[in-house]
């Protein structure tokens, strides 16, 4: 702890940023925040939250919305972890090329990516040929909750892995070699050395994941059908189809009350964990 | 300190992108196109056009609908747009909200040679430029003898006549709810009617497609055997790869157009370009180029294009102010019964 | 040392070459489907393609549609990128070391941009920039994108900052180093991977952002994914792969420069480790 710096200094080193997202973030939250109230039109009212909050089927969508989210989160940091390990530990071009493999899903366009998802994941797909081959059933999946998932795994894990991989980075091998010399286990190097360490950055990453996996609408439009609906599909909905901004608005709230949830839960959690 | 480089960089070149910027921008006026090849024709037609007639350049954004209509609403008066091409409902929309000039016969004698009912409904603030129609598209591999009518066909999809090899236009997509409206027309307009054979239909739906570019891509990859899409694109698609064939049910298709219209506080030059558009000389370019059917009178097809446009009396106009006025209603049953 | 466990090094350096491979097939199937389809001859996109060729491939890098929103895009991604390190560097390091007050609560309004939907957030800003008279001026475009590319820098350097050994930043004190110096000379070298990670996601974000872009930009400032979307949407053709291929070619490029110029390594690591 560098208490010496006092928190003057402090201040002065967060006041920019505060200061911008004051200007350019508050100022247009609280205008679609009016705008979901009707103050735009007059007298303040909930109706558009009432109508959400008051209907089974706007709930449901809130039930999808987070658990297709979670389940996103958890699948990412678990086929991320272990590439994380690997890139910090990689040197020269292995490590480039273990970069660009990383970014490489998200510099393809998203209409495209889903073209190549049809032709892997398709009926009559690389995935079905290869099932074919073995003498197994075909599978359905096209259009599902599970392609959904898998396409968002598939472009949001450099936001866990690189997340991970930046506080693996300041691991010195020795430790892990020193420990292994101990005669500890290398499950015990790992709980002890490895994880501690990186546990800050699987949280990080995971709070950008869950963040884009539940505002992420294009992918839940081009890889479900009607029967995967999420929240900001519906914002996408009356925006473009029905032209109601105030009703938009209200869903975006609702969604952003529930992010901010999250992670206040998870502050919390962390700050438990800590103590 | 490598690390202090590059943001040093990134902060010169930042600042050099934004002052860039605002030099560029106003002087000219700025007009809007679909992207791709229509992009391509509104330089090569209108803006050709409108360059010899003024000597200036338009500035054409590539931009949808959606988009110019919240810029419009964020500026009233001062629109960042001179010229626009909207979807219908938004243009009639926008005339309802005053964000528009209505169309000056006087400024555009072209307005002349096209026919009423291509503007009739937008109470003069916007007119039609060109219009398209949806048709059937199938894989003639696989289906050798499509149903010849649209209800025909309806109900050998929901009998599961074509497996789950199908895909109809989603009520969510821009055009659907116009589809929507042209399937009450054929159910004696029931909306009831229409909504039961949506459900009819969703266990055999492939999927009921929401962008352009999942439909051509399902039925590209041969995912689909059966798709209800544009006809411009259609026989674009059919000429390229003989297995497709598209054609138009009957009786017939409903319209989807694109509007034009000056937004209110455009300058007067913006006039120019509307009546550029709408010269017969840039209609019939524009036409040979997107492969859609024009609106002004005076332009006579040649014959090759005349075989793949479909003609005006096939294609019924929608009823848009009932569109607009049922549009939440529709959705929202969309949402809780098709799934 | 090393002698003592040849075999659970043999061991591991397998199954990391396993989970690599298998992560590689994972990460590149539908990514190599658009590869191919970018050399396609055909007008539509289709797969297997009918025959080969670059036509598409010129058609983009020759058509200024593509090529002005390609560089728009890039330098968008590197000014949103830079300005949002400027401001949230210094904010991850009051907060990390928990030297201003309510360090907890600017965390949370920090990353707050994450949890609003792009939609809400682009419509919000475009009426409230217009306001201004700055909604088609290239600036509101900037800011936007900084806006939502803060929290990124923000939680990956806080990640690594909490993982830092504060011994070190003590030492510097101790030894006479003001504290500007200790920051530039001690903190900054150490957070390096926590920045790098941060930019990298800032730039990976705003160079794909679609819903505040669309809103805020104009004929000449239209990045990529906007000249992309409007391309798609009424025509079909295969130039949008040819567009992500030359998309993937140029990271493939920047990546080596660095490693070539600089090293990853060393771009990556914090310096007290660099091998």
């Amino acid at each position: 702890m560098t208490r010496g710096d006092g928190t003057r200094l402090g201040a002065l080193l967060v006041a920019p940023a505060v200061a911008f997202l004051s200007a350019f973030f508050v100022g247009p939250l609280l205008l679609a925040l009016a705008e979901s109230l009707g103050l735009s039109r007059g007298a303040a009212s909930a109706a558009h939250y009432g109508r959400i909050l008051g209907d089974s089927y706007y709930l449901e969508v809130t039930r999808d919305t987070v658990m297709l989210a979670a389940a996103v989160t958890g699948a990412t940091l678990v086929v991320g972890y272990p590439y994380a390990l690997i890139l910090a530990r990689a040197r020269g071009t292995a490590k480039a090329a273990l970069l660009f493999l990383l970014v490489a899903p998200l510099l393809v366009t998203v209409v495209v990516r889903t073209f190549g998802w049809m032709i892997v994941f398709g009926r009559r797909g690389l995935i079905n040929a290869v099932l074919g081959a073995l003498g197994l059933p075909a599978l359905d999946i096209l259009n599902s909750w599970t392609a959904i998932a898998v396409a968002l795994v598939h472009v949001l894990l450099p936001f866990m892995v690189l997340s991970i991989a930046s506080t693996l980075e300041s691991l010195d091998p020795a430790f892990e070699e020193a420990a292994a010399t101990l005669g500890a286990p290398p499950w015990r190097q790992f709980l002890h050395v490895v994880a501690p360490l990186s546990r800050d950055g699987a949280v990080a990453g995971s709070i950008l994941v869950f963040a884009l996996a539940i505002g992420s609408f294009v992918t839940v439009m081009v890889m479900g059908d009607n029967r995967t609906m999420v929240l900001p599909l519906l914002v996408y909905q009356q925006l473009t189809v029905a032209s109601d901004w105030p009703f938009a608005a209200a869903l975006g709230m609702v969604l952003l009350a529930i992010v901010l949830a999250v992670f206040w839960l998870q502050a919390r959690i962390a700050r438990r964990a800590a103590a | 300190m490598r690390v202090r480089s590059p943001l040093a960089i990134g902060a010169v070149v930042a600042s050099a992108l934004a002052l860039s910027v605002p030099a560029a921008a106003q002087e000219r006026i700025v007009v809007t196109s679909s992207g791709g090849i229509w992009l391509e024709s509104a330089k090569q037609n209108f803006a050709a056009c409108f360059k010899e007639r003024t000597g200036q350049e338009p500035e054409i954004q590539a931009t949808a609908s959606n988009e110019i209509m919240a810029k419009l609403r964020a500026s009233p008066g001062k629109p960042p747009i001179h010229v626009a091409v909207l979807s219908e409902i938004d243009a009639i929309r926008a005339g309802r909200e005053g964000l528009l000039d209505k169309l000056d016969f006087a400024k555009v004698p072209n307005l002349n040679d096209v026919p009423e009912v291509f503007r009739k409904q937008w109470d003069g603030f916007a007119t039609i430029q060109n219009f398209g129609a949806m048709i059937v598209m199938v894989n003639g591999d696989v289906v050798k003898d499509p149903p010849k009518d649209w209800k025909a066909l309806i109900d050998q999809v929901a009998a599961g006549k074509y497996g789950k090899r199908v895909s109809f236009p989603s009520l969510t997509m821009p055009w659907g709810p116009m589809f929507t409206w042209f399937l009450t027309t054929l159910y004696d307009g029931s909306e009831d009617m229409v909504f039961q054979k949506y459900k009819a239909m969703l266990p055999n739906m492939a999927k009921y497609w929401v962008s352009p570019v999942e439909a051509l891509n399902m039925f590209a990859a041969k995912e689909i055997d059966v798709l209800v899409y544009w006809d411009g694109r259609a026989y674009a698609f059919a000429g390229e790869n003989p297995w497709a064939k598209a054609y138009i049910p009957e009786p017939g298709a409903f319209q989807s157009a694109a509007m034009l219209a000056k937004p209110k506080g455009a300058p007067d030059l913006a006039w120019q370009y509307v009546d550029c558009v709408l010269s017969p000389k840039a209609q019939l370019g524009h036409s040979q180029m997107v492969k859609y059917p024009i609106v002004n009178s005076k332009v006579v097809y040649p014959d090759e294009l005349k075989r793949i446009l479909t003609p005006l009396e096939k294609v019924r106009q929608p009823d848009f102010a009932k569109i607009i006025d049922r549009l939440p209603a529709w959705l929202d049953r969309w949402n809780r019964e098709i799934r | 040392m090393i002698a003592l466990l040849p075999g659970w090094r043999a061991r591991r350096r397998l199954l990391a070459a396993l989970y690599v491979g298998l992560a590689a097939i994972f990460i590149l199937a539908p990514v190599a489907v658009v590869m191919v389809v970018a050399f396609t001859s055909a007008s539509f996109v289709s797969f297997p393609p009918p025959g080969y060729s670059l036509r598409w491939l010129a058609k983009v890098m020759g058509d200024a549609a593509f090529m002005r929103p390609l560089l728009n895009s890039v330098l968008l991604g590197l000014a949103a990128a830079a300005a949002a390190a400027l401001l949230a560097v210094p904010a991850a390091v009051a907060i990390g070391r928990r030297s201003v007050r309510w360090s907890a609560e600017l965390e949370a309004f920090l990353l707050a941009p994450l949890s609003l939907p792009a939609l809400i957030m682009a419509l919000a800003l475009l009426f409230f920039l217009a306001r201004f008279g700055l909604a088609t001026s290239g600036w509101g475009l900037l800011f936007g994108h900084v806006v939502i590319t803060l929290p990124y820098v923000l939680r990956t350097v806080l990640a690594v900052q909490r993982g830092l050994d504060a011994s070190l930043v003590e030492a510097a004190h101790v030894l006479g180093a003001t504290p500007a110096r200790a920051f530039l000379s001690v903190t900054l070298p150490l957070l390096r991977p926590g920045i790098v990670a941060g930019g990298l996601f800032a730039f990976l974000v705003s160079f794909d952002e679609l819903a505040v872009a669309l809103l805020l930009s104009s004929a000449t400032t239209a990045t990529l994914p906007v000249a992309i979307l409007n391309h798609v949407a009424h025509n079909y053709d295969p130039a949008v792969a040819a567009i992500s291929l030359v998309k993937i070619v140029l990271v493939i490029a920047v990546l080596l420069a660095l490693e070539r110029l600089y090293g990853l390594d060393r771009l990556m690591l914090s310096r007290g480790r660099r091998t």
